[in-house]
């Protein structure tokens, strides 16, 4: 029963673990920005990036998994916060844990009426017909003073006193530990029976339904699965303001989590968590300095990722170069020479962007200043552009002559690459570089240690060279 | 009687693909619709598939009325096929493949919490067993040859347990290498699961050695049917559609 073994192996994954320990040790988060004195600020923002993160997670249940491109998801953001709103407003003994219960309730019922017509049609008509509906939605809620409060919305709605402690950290942590609960349960439905069957679906529907599946019914239950997630999105949204209004149902909000499902990668399970981190992040950075050129930078940053980066940030990072046809050194040797070549877009991109918001946040100080106590040992004073000059021309030979090293599978190599890209992180957070820049130079990081560390991979390196590499590196010595 | 086509006529906008259509076959048997381009083949298959529904006219397997059915029920009930252009899930691994298949027939498709992984491995591996694919079990099948994806296809085809196979045009872009190694795939899974075919050819060599019924479809109808020797003897079918070759 060798194949058995083998599938059991592969079930382990370790990227769902990962994230699951990274979100547990993020409880402490809040502990730690009080006792450094740093704004209370960025504690409402992290739980903003989670509710995103689960949100984005649900809709890429049916972009990513379903191939059923929505453009109204925000529609059930909005009615699970007007379900949860409504009955905390109107109804006096409503308890706060049923109001969040009935949130995705009310979102996945939601989902089985307008679905029931959506999925009727495929492609460009079905997104078209999400989009129509999402805009009912967002009327009944601007247009109904009497019920919604119209376009001033539910004000004052009532919540625990918990939830109103001054520094945020309890709705934060209440927030983290939903957002985890959800994730991995949705985690379970895509590598479920039904998420693969929603995955052939999605690769070919003719196919499907003439194995026996019945096409229909499951794209009706991803979209109830996916309102429901949503509408638990949008009701911790509501307590997070303890207000709720149309904007929420709004049409602007279903682009924004198809943008973080695109930037971190429509094909991977994390991609949007990642993506809703990165555009949450690029959007704090930005705004606060020049809100004006947002929308600009946005459609740069979009037309960069849909030409360089198809496969979104978390596509680029799991992406192997492998065809079944090679042998076990030909396949090593493409993955490193893929490794390098990559490598070296992330050292591009980490030492251009992070110069880029390091300017944006602090115009003032790109070159050296008289206004600068300028030390040559201490290269905060050097200002951005004369020290990333340094640091791109220290960091390309030291990078070069690594990855040299890393080609011709010396095991001592694997680790000063992993230290180099470590150290270049302790960097940047000691040059200040704004969020946005330490989160590049953070994927960069995860990259190099996903690679590094894959079974097959790992195991070229303690083996030895294998013996085609061997010429490799000699050619490359020459 | 396994399968049972009365009276089937199919029109599209006015335009009569299939006029009055008569077919059966029967269990065991290798039955083979050939005709030229246009003569109405893939519809029939179509109709009989529950991916169109007649104009007029019925469609029973097993003495059974499907007429109408949708396709997932329809192939619920033993009805494998395979389509012209290679029809398999390419970006999922050739196991994912096969095992959805397997799952759908098992009708364990509908379990949102069990990891997918842990089910079926058995009935999987022996599938691709059967056509030869278990080396290839973890690759993205997109990435595999053309003659591998057709093989992966029958594997996929196989899962549902049909007791009738629709193989539209199974040869069809294949070098005569991969054709008779094709041919000899589907003459011994037919034999080993004592399935019974009913196929569409362009390739007369493979019609005659293979089928031991032919119906000739010319415009939408029934030309001929019968015997291969029968068949080729007749002067309708000669003129129309051998005589091309001869």
């Amino acid at each position: 029963m060798e194949p058995l073994s083998q599938a059991r192996a592969a079930y382990r994954d370790p990227v769902l673990w990962c994230f699951l320990a990274v979100m547990a040790l993020m409880f402490w988060v809040p502990e730690l920005i009080i006792y450094m004195g740093w704004a209370d600020f960025w504690i409402i923002f992290l739980t903003e990036v989670f509710i995103w993160s689960l949100f984005a997670v649900a809709f890429n249940l049916l972009m990513g998994y379903g191939g059923l491109i929505s453009f109204g998801q925000a529609a059930y953001l909005g009615i699970g916060g007007y379900t949860a709103g409504l009955l905390l407003k109107y109804i006096v003994w409503m308890n706060f844990y049923v109001a969040l219960i009935a949130a995705p309730i009310g979102g996945a019922l939601a989902a089985l009426v307008i679905g029931y017509f959506c999925i009727r049609r495929t492609h460009i008509y079905f997104a078209i017909l999400t989009l129509a509906f999402g805009h009912i939605v967002y009327l009944i809620a601007f247009k109904w003073y009497d019920f919604t409060g119209g376009d001033n919305g539910l004000i004052g709605i009532p919540v625990p006193d918990w939830v109103k402690d001054p520094t945020f950290a309890n709705y934060y942590k209440f927030v983290l530990v939903i957002t985890m609960i959800a994730v991995y349960l949705l985690w379970r439905i895509v590598n479920s029976p039904f998420g693969k069957t929603l995955t052939a679906i999605r690769e070919n529907e003719v196919r499907a339904d003439f194995v026996g599946v019945d096409v229909q019914r499951f794209k009706l239950y991803a979209f109830m699965i996916a309102g429901a997630f949503s509408g638990l999105a949008g009701a911790l949204i509501m307590i997070n303001e303890r207000s709720v209004y149309p904007d929420l149902a709004h049409w602007t909000q279903s682009t924004q989590v198809l943008l973080m499902s695109l930037l971190g990668g429509v094909y991977t399970f994390f991609g949007p968590v990642v993506g809703a981190f990165l555009l949450l992040t690029l959007d704090a950075d930005i705004t606060q300095n020049y809100p004006e050129i947002w929308q600009l930078f946005l459609g740069g940053i979009l037309v960069l990722i849909l030409f360089g980066l198809p496969g979104g940030i978390v596509g680029f990072i799991q992406e192997r170069d492998e065809t079944s046809a090679d042998d076990q050194v030909t396949k090593m040797n493409k993955l490193i020479a893929q490794f390098s070549r990559k490598t070296w877009y992330f050292f591009i991109g980490a030492v251009v962007f992070t110069a880029f918001f390091a300017i944006l946040q602090a115009p003032d100080s790109w070159w050296i200043s008289e206004d600068w106590d300028f030390e040559l040992l201490s290269l905060v004073t050097w200002g951005i552009i004369p020290r990333t000059v340094l640091q791109a021309v220290v960091g390309a030979a030291l990078l070069w002559w690594l990855l040299r090293g890393v080609r011709s599978y010396q095991l001592l190599f694997r680790w000063l690459l992993l230290a180099f890209t470590v150290l270049s992180l302790v960097l940047q957070m000691y040059l200040e570089t704004p969020l946005s820049g330490l989160a590049i130079v953070f994927l960069w990081n995860i990259y190099c240690f996903y690679v590094l560390f894959q079974d097959d991979i790992r195991q070229a390196f303690s083996d030895g060279v294998p013996a085609a590499a061997e010429d490799a590196a000699r050619e490359a010595a020459d | 009687m396994l399968l049972r086509v009365e009276n089937a006529t199919m029109s599209f906008d006015g335009f009569i693909a299939i006029n009055d259509v008569n077919l059966t076959v029967e269990k065991g048997q290798m039955a083979c619709i050939i005709g030229p381009n246009g003569a109405g083949k893939s519809t029939m298959f179509n109709l009989i598939t529950g991916h169109l529904t007649p104009t007029e006219g019925r469609v029973f397997f097993h003495d059974e009325d499907i007429t109408g059915l949708a396709p997932h029920t329809i192939c619920q009930k033993g009805m494998g096929r395979s389509f012209q252009r290679t029809n398999i899930f390419p970006r999922l691994s050739v196991f994912e493949n096969v095992q959805v298949a397997v799952l759908a027939h098992a009708r364990k498709s509908f379990n949102f919490f069990t990891p997918a992984k842990d089910l079926v491995q058995e009935e999987t591996y022996a599938l691709l067993g059967d056509v030869g694919l278990v080396d290839e079990a973890h690759s993205i099948s997109g990435t595999l040859s053309y003659g591998f994806q057709k093989q992966l296809e029958m594997a996929i085809t196989l899962a549902s347990e049909p007791e009738i196979l629709l193989l539209d045009e199974p040869t069809a872009g294949m070098s005569p290498q991969e054709t008779t190694s094709t041919i000899e795939l589907v003459e011994r899974i037919a034999q080993e699961r004592d399935l019974t075919l009913l196929f569409t050819e362009h390739d007369m060599d493979v019609v005659f050695s293979v089928a031991d019924k032919i119906t000739v479809f010319h415009q939408g109808a029934v030309l001929a049917e019968g015997k291969p020797e029968d068949v080729r003897d007749n002067p309708d079918v000669q003129r129309i559609y051998l005589g091309e070759a001869a």
